[in-house]
């Protein structure tokens, strides 16, 4: 990956001097640089928007997808450099322009974010221990929940107390019902473990040796449902931030051949 | 399922389809989901847990290992499946929402596009999709009013316009020259008007080339930096300071100057001369030139306050001399009538003649000696001095008139009485003295002219003399006979001498060359002028100014202009005049100024400096090839007011207004003390560099003055770019010392224009004036 990325970079460095050079060789003969900035920023950025097409079209031999993310990313910082070519500001005038601004520079942060994102994230989803499909996170707890509650219903049959059971009911149906957690698992605060740590403390102390032994098994399943959680939170944020970032391409590529229109109607 | 290593296998986990755009509804709430999942459509695809399978008649369970394999039950007798579930809502998942965020963005954008631009014509709304930026200030008020149309001819055209523009290009350079103007094209480089020496074409530009709008209301729009200079000219160099070409050796004179100061001999000869130290201007350069009022040159303060001390009686000394009654010889028939050739009772001929008839008529009178009739005849006779005679010989014929009028009172009287003869006898001896004067003083006129008249009389003053001799007894009828066959003779000798009397011109002045000019005539040949003076004259004399008038409009000239001030009546009596050939006498002295006439002359003295009649004449003889104007005029020894005598007169050839039309040079003077049109595209200001080195006595810096060019020469003749200046030229190194990269900034704009004679035309200002 880090010659991928390495390789990508040297194309986006070749990339970006070509064109400074030859802007600058249209400029010397007061030619409009701007048509060649501009339209290869616009390739650009279509290139970019054809990484969301070439996921849609995978059965096609189109290098991995991988390799596209690589070139998606540098091509990405090659399109922010390029834009402040362009524009020959960082902040254009015009309505249009400013409009077109706020959205490209919107998608190149939730790009960049995004990337970022994803790549702390598989971090730590490594550091978990465990791998779970995101689809099948609901599955996943549904069965752990089943379990549980098998735990505590065999528990309060063989050991006749239902003190386990008490503890399952007020507290873990709660937890095990659906992911918690979520906003500090993102912030990468250890609320989850806390709680189950002080759930399991307060309980624990009026438990015999063979309630413990089924505590146990629930405490767990507990840890593993905050491994799943993180799990859940983590992937949830790796897919959701796309949710921003695409569909303001969308408006960014309109709005592009917007500004390509008004260009090739009234100024050239 | 998570902690089993098979948990992937198709065996135990279900195929999860990421890309399907709806999950399961009961996973969505956290649920356990269906082994299926939703259908495509998006209902529920977990009612039942398998759909069984008919074979042989018997329907058999297909619920997969993963979701627990064959149940215990089987299919139902009309093959469906026992477990039967109710129906979830599949949710969305996030691929779909996704999809369906992507739409709404491109709609809002699509709608924000299209709400926003087809509203905005004015060109003032405040959002405007259309809008790629604020203008410049200078840009934003000429456009206020009629918005993008002002330089987007597609603006207001419709779809198809818009069209016709992306395919064809619409750029808004061809709108620039409807409010800016250059002195050249607006579409080349440097807005040149033909190739420069050297090049085989004009380099094409449009003006979006370097001036982009749309950059904000503070924009500079028309930066230039030398790297761009330095991409089409073909000598490259580095910076000012380091190799650029050096200033030419005359720099920054490219012609002589507009007026001809000698700067040398004016420091180092008249400044200094104790004569003139009264009237030097104070403090050296800026006692003449107003560096206050520094630009691109430090204008002169103006003649009334540097030459006027010393110069100002050279051009009042100098008249202008427009008509010369010139001598003639008059002996042409048809020039009788114009002029009156020398005639002895002038136009009271006729009368004199019938006097002088009814004098003989009454002598002859049977009747006479009653004295009657005689004595009313030298009562007419009497009158006769008292007629219009020309002066000259006026005196010899009263004389002549008073001895006949004596004689014949005497002869008279002693025919009638003694008394009467006594009388005679006394008057004899002075009227026979006043008779041989008279004699004698016409014949002193003219020898070969009066040569028989003065006979006639000397015939007559012997009679006289008889007379007095025989005074008493004999007077009578011979003496009367003699004395009537004498006047009788004199009569037809005086009429004979009326017919056959030679011109004698009274002037013995030529013509002048202005007229010579005017008339188109050689001033030397008297022949070739004669009749159009007479002609001329005749016209003066009877049309007074208006003669003059047509005459100069004939040449080309402006006679308001030219005869500003020129009074009829002074026309028509110095031509009445001449036309009697007579000298004029001005009734009262001429005035110090202005128009007047003497002797035999019309002439023009220049009021002051700056005399718009003698400008007139001037540029009047500058447009006019005859050289006998140009002398009287342009010369600068000679000529009339010595304008020429500091304005050079240079042959100029015209900006070509067309490429490929060749353009002629013109003779022009040069009123204007500074000319600048050679170097376009080199700007200097000098306030900048006065105000920094000092007023004065900085001058020098730069100008240095070069003693030994021979500045007087440059004047001598009419091409204004053959010249030797009074100043060495400026030298690069000279400007170098602090234009160079460790002081002041040398970049080419700082001293080079890019456009030639920028401007906006004054109907885009009146427009916009009209606007607001």
């Amino acid at each position: 990956m880090a010659n991928r990325y390495l390789f990508a970079c040297v194309v986006a460095v070749i990339t970006a001097g070509t064109v400074l050079y030859m802007i600058g060789q249209m400029e010397l003969n007061l030619a409009k640089s701007e048509i060649l900035s501009g339209y290869t920023l616009l390739g650009l950025i279509v290139f970019l928007g054809a990484f969301n097409l070439r996921k849609k079209l995978s059965m096609l031999p189109l290098l991995k997808a991988s390799t596209w993310l690589v070139f998606h990313v540098v091509g990405g910082l090659l399109c922010i450099f390029l834009f402040w070519v362009h524009t020959a500001s960082v902040w254009p005038e015009g309505n249009y322009e400013i409009a077109l601004s706020i959205i490209f520079y919107l998608v190149f942060f939730t790009g960049i974010g995004g990337f970022f994102i994803q790549k702390s994230n598989a971090i730590k989803l490594t550091e978990t221990g465990i791998e779970v499909i995101y689809e099948r996170i609901p599955a996943e707890l549904s069965e752990i929940r089943e379990r549980s509650e098998a735990i505590a219903l065999e528990c309060t049959e063989t050991t006749s107390s239902d003190t386990v059971a008490n503890h399952y009911i007020a507290t873990l149906v709660w937890y095990f019902k659906r992911p918690r957690f979520y906003w500090p698992t993102l912030l990468g605060r250890g609320n989850a473990k806390t709680w189950l740590r002080n759930n399991q403390a307060s309980v624990r102390r009026y438990l015999n040796e063979e309630e413990t032994g089924y505590f146990n098994q629930l405490v767990e399943l507990a840890e593993l449902k905050q491994l799943i959680d993180e799990h859940y939170t983590l992937q949830d944020i790796n897919k959701k931030w796309l949710l921003v970032h695409l569909p303001l391409s969308v408006g960014l590529l309109i709005i592009s051949f917007w500004h390509l229109l008004l260009v090739e109607v009234f100024a050239i | 399922m998570i902690s089993r290593d098979d948990k992937f296998d198709a065996s135990v986990s279900p195929y999860e389809r990421p890309n399907f755009p709806f999950k399961c509804g009961r996973a969505a709430a956290w649920g356990k989901p269906c082994f299926y999942g939703p259908n495509v459509d998006g209902s529920c695809g977990g009612v039942t847990e398998c759909q069984p399978h008919n074979k042989d008649g018997r329907w058999l369970c297909r619920r997969p290992a993963a979701a627990g394999g064959q149940c215990a039950d089987g299919p139902l007798p009309d093959g469906t499946c026992c477990s039967k579930k109710s129906a979830c809502q599949p949710r969305s998942t996030l691929r779909r929402v996704r999809g369906r965020l992507a739409i709404i963005v491109a709609v809002l954008v699509l709608a924000m596009i299209a709400g926003f631009s087809f509203s905005s014509n004015e060109g003032n709304i405040l959002l405007s999709s259309v809008d790629a930026g604020p203008l410049s200030n200078v840009h934003a008020k000429f456009t206020a009013n009629t918005g993008c149309g002002s330089c987007h001819d597609a603006f207001d055209k419709g779809a198809d316009g818009w069209v016709d523009a992306a395919l064809h290009g619409n750029g808004p350079s061809e709108k620039c020259s409807d409010c800016h103007t250059f002195n050249g094209q607006a579409n080349t480089a440097h807005n040149m008007k033909e190739p420069k020496s050297g090049t085989h074409s004009l380099t094409n530009t449009n003006c979006t080339m370097c001036h982009t709008e749309h950059k904000g209301e503070m924009a500079n729009i028309t930066s230039m930096n030398d790297t761009q200079c330095m991409a089409c000219h073909e000598k490259k160099f580095d910076s000012f300071a380091v190799n650029h070409t050096e200033f030419s050796k005359s720099y920054p004179f490219k012609r002589r100057t507009a007026i001809a100061f000698n700067h040398t001999s004016h420091f180092n000869k008249y400044f200094v001369n104790p004569k003139y130290t009264d009237k030097v201007p104070p403090n050296s350069c800026i006692g003449c030139h107003d560096y206050t009022k520094s630009t691109n040159n430090v204008p002169i303060k103006g003649f009334e306050e540097t030459c006027s001390k010393c110069h100002t009686d050279t051009i009042v000394d100098r008249p202008m001399v427009l008509f010369t009654f010139p001598e003639l010889e008059l002996n042409a028939a048809e020039n009788r009538e114009k002029i009156k050739p020398h005639s002895l009772f002038g136009e009271d001929r006729d009368e004199v003649m019938e006097r002088l008839e009814e004098l003989t008529t009454a002598l002859s009178d049977e009747g006479n000696e009653s004295g009657a009739s005689l004595k009313a005849a030298l009562a007419e006779l009497a009158t006769i001095p008292k007629l219009g005679v020309r002066a000259g010989k006026k005196s010899a014929l009263q004389a002549l008139a008073q001895h006949l009028r004596n004689q014949l009172t005497a002869l008279s009287e002693s025919a009638i009485t003694d008394d009467h003869k006594e009388a005679l006898a006394k008057l004899t001896g002075p009227a026979a003295i006043i008779a041989k004067e008279a004699v004698e003083a016409i014949s002193d006129l003219n020898e070969d002219r009066f040569g028989e008249l003065s006979e006639q009389l000397g015939a007559l003053a012997e009679l006289v003399e008889e007379a007095s001799d025989a005074i008493g007894d004999d007077l009578g009828d011979n003496v009367f006979e003699g004395l009537l066959n004498n006047i009788a003779l004199m009569t037809t000798q005086l009429e004979a001498l009326e017919e056959d009397e030679e011109y004698e011109p009274v002037s013995s002045e030529t013509l002048s060359p202005i007229m010579a000019g005017l008339l188109g005539v050689d001033d030397d040949d008297i022949e070739q002028y004669k009749k159009p003076v007479f002609d001329m004259v005749d016209h003066l004399k009877n049309e007074g100014i208006s003669a003059l008038s047509e005459l100069i409009s004939k040449n080309g000239g402006s006679p308001n202009q030219m005869l500003q001030g020129l009074s009829n009546e002074l026309i028509s009596a110095a031509a009445t005049s001449w036309s009697s050939n007579l000298e004029y006498e001005a009734i009262a002295e001429p005035s110090t100024s202005g128009w007047y006439a003497d002797e035999f002359s019309i002439k023009y003295r220049p009021t002051t400096h700056r005399d718009s009649v003698m400008k007139a004449w001037l540029d009047f003889a500058s447009n006019n090839d005859n050289e006998y104007l140009q002398e009287a005029l342009l010369s600068r020894k000679e000529g009339a007011g010595a304008c020429t005598k500091c304005h050079a007169i240079s042959q100029i050839t015209p900006a070509k207004k067309k490429p490929g039309i060749s353009a002629h040079a013109k003779t022009v003077i040069e009123w204007a003390p500074f000319q600048h049109p050679e170097r376009p595209l080199v700007k200097y200001e000098h306030k900048p560099h006065i105000n920094l080195l000092g007023p004065g006595s900085s001058c020098t810096t730069c100008h240095k003055i070069n003693d030994k060019a021979d500045f007087e020469a440059a004047y001598k003749q009419t091409d204004p770019n053959h010249f030797a200046s009074n100043f060495q030229g400026i030298e690069k190194s000279t400007c170098a010392e602090c234009h160079n990269e460790k002081q002041v900034r040398q970049n080419c704009l700082l001293c080079h224009a890019y456009h030639q004679g920028s401007g906006i035309k004054v109907s885009a200002i009146s427009k916009m004036m009209k606007e607001r």
